[in-house]
């Protein structure tokens, strides 16, 4: 279905409309939700999120972007507000509610049954999240739309609202934050 | 190029987004280095496990999940006819007032309590014995005893 057309019928309210968008969108939005917050429930839960917000405000979509650019646009804001409201919340949880051990848990908990290799393929996942969580924010927001989401640099401009040096200049950045942290990591695997 | 150069050029030169240059630099470089060589296949297979962990498969139950709460939120947050109702502004004013209430009155204890004099109306629990004055004249000497 053409873009324009797709849209005219959300602004209607048309039903069907909506189910082919989230058909169309549902995959790169959970992708995109697992690359920035890493816990498939939380995941889901914030592209749940993502669609209902398409829905109640398509009527704000004047169509100056893509429709795909939009969308992310609004994925990537609610995972960093859910990435915000997790660290405000850290507060006030207990010590074993936290997600990054929620995660430790998950690798931890079938350990028993795992062969070593598929136990070392988790932490070393867990480790390059932890790396990736680690940068900045604009850092991050560009290496996982363009390396984990394949998006090109102009499409990662556009979703972040920025120029296409920019978007370069923070992905070199992110590569040799990144590097750091894998090395740092490597290295005390190896000690 | 030396191993440092090189680190910071491998996850661009494993992307295939450097230039021409730098990657016939980081080549050479890995062909006689083997500890680079040796974290470029850790860097490799790392970043290709976050590639695959993410990847997702289309959930036919996913459109019915997002109705399902689009019409919840739809149920439980439609806003009201006209702005706010007078309920809940009279709400907004009275939160506010009865917790400022509240914590002038806890001030106003404390400083009661902080100041209030020690007094003690009840009895003494223990009572003290008066400790006798030792009179010499009236105590048996030592050697009288003793003789005894």
């Amino acid at each position: 279905m053409h873009e324009k057309e797709m849209t005219d019928r959300l602004r209607e309210g048309d039903e069907e409309a909506f189910r082919e968008l989230v058909g169309e969108y549902q995959v790169r939005v959970m992708s995109l939700c697992l690359s920035m917050l890493h816990l498939r429930e939380e995941a889901e839960d914030v592209a749940q999120e993502v669609f209902v917000e398409v829905y109640r405000s398509v009527g704000r979509f004047r169509g100056e972007s893509r429709l795909s650019t939009w969308i992310y646009r609004i994925a990537v804001n609610k995972c960093l507000n859910q990435i915000r409201h997790r660290q405000r919340r850290k507060w006030f949880l207990l010590p074993g509610q936290l997600p990054e051990k929620q995660r430790q848990e998950e690798i931890a908990a079938p350990a028993g049954d795992l062969p070593s290799a598929e136990i070392e393929r988790q932490q070393r996942l867990q480790r390059l999240w932890q790396a990736i969580d680690a940068l900045p924010e604009n850092q991050r927001k560009a290496f996982v739309l363009s390396r984990m989401e394949d998006l090109s640099y102009r499409e990662v401009a556009d979703i972040m609202g920025t120029t296409l040096p920019a978007v370069e200049s923070l992905l070199q950045r992110a590569r040799i934050n990144l590097q750091q942290k894998l090395w740092a990591f490597y290295k005390k695997e190896r000690s | 190029m030396k191993c440092k150069q090189c680190h910071k050029e491998l996850i661009t030169w494993l992307e295939g987004s450097a230039s021409q240059e730098k990657r016939e630099a980081v080549e050479a470089h890995l062909a006689v280095c083997a500890g680079c060589r040796e974290f470029a296949g850790y860097l490799r297979e790392t970043l290709a496990l976050a590639a695959a962990e993410v990847k997702v498969e289309e959930d036919p139950w996913f459109y019915t999940r997002v109705k399902a709460r689009l019409t919840w939120k739809t149920q439980t947050t439609a806003p009201p006819a006209r702005g706010k109702s007078s309920g809940q502004a009279l709400a907004g004013l009275l939160q506010p007032a009865f917790f400022t209430l509240l914590l002038l009155l806890g001030i106003y204890g404390g400083i009661r309590l902080g100041g209030a004099p020690h007094r003690q109306n009840h009895p003494p629990l223990i009572t003290e014995a008066p400790v006798p004055w030792m009179d010499e004249m009236n105590a048996e000497p030592l050697e009288t005893f003793l003789m005894q």
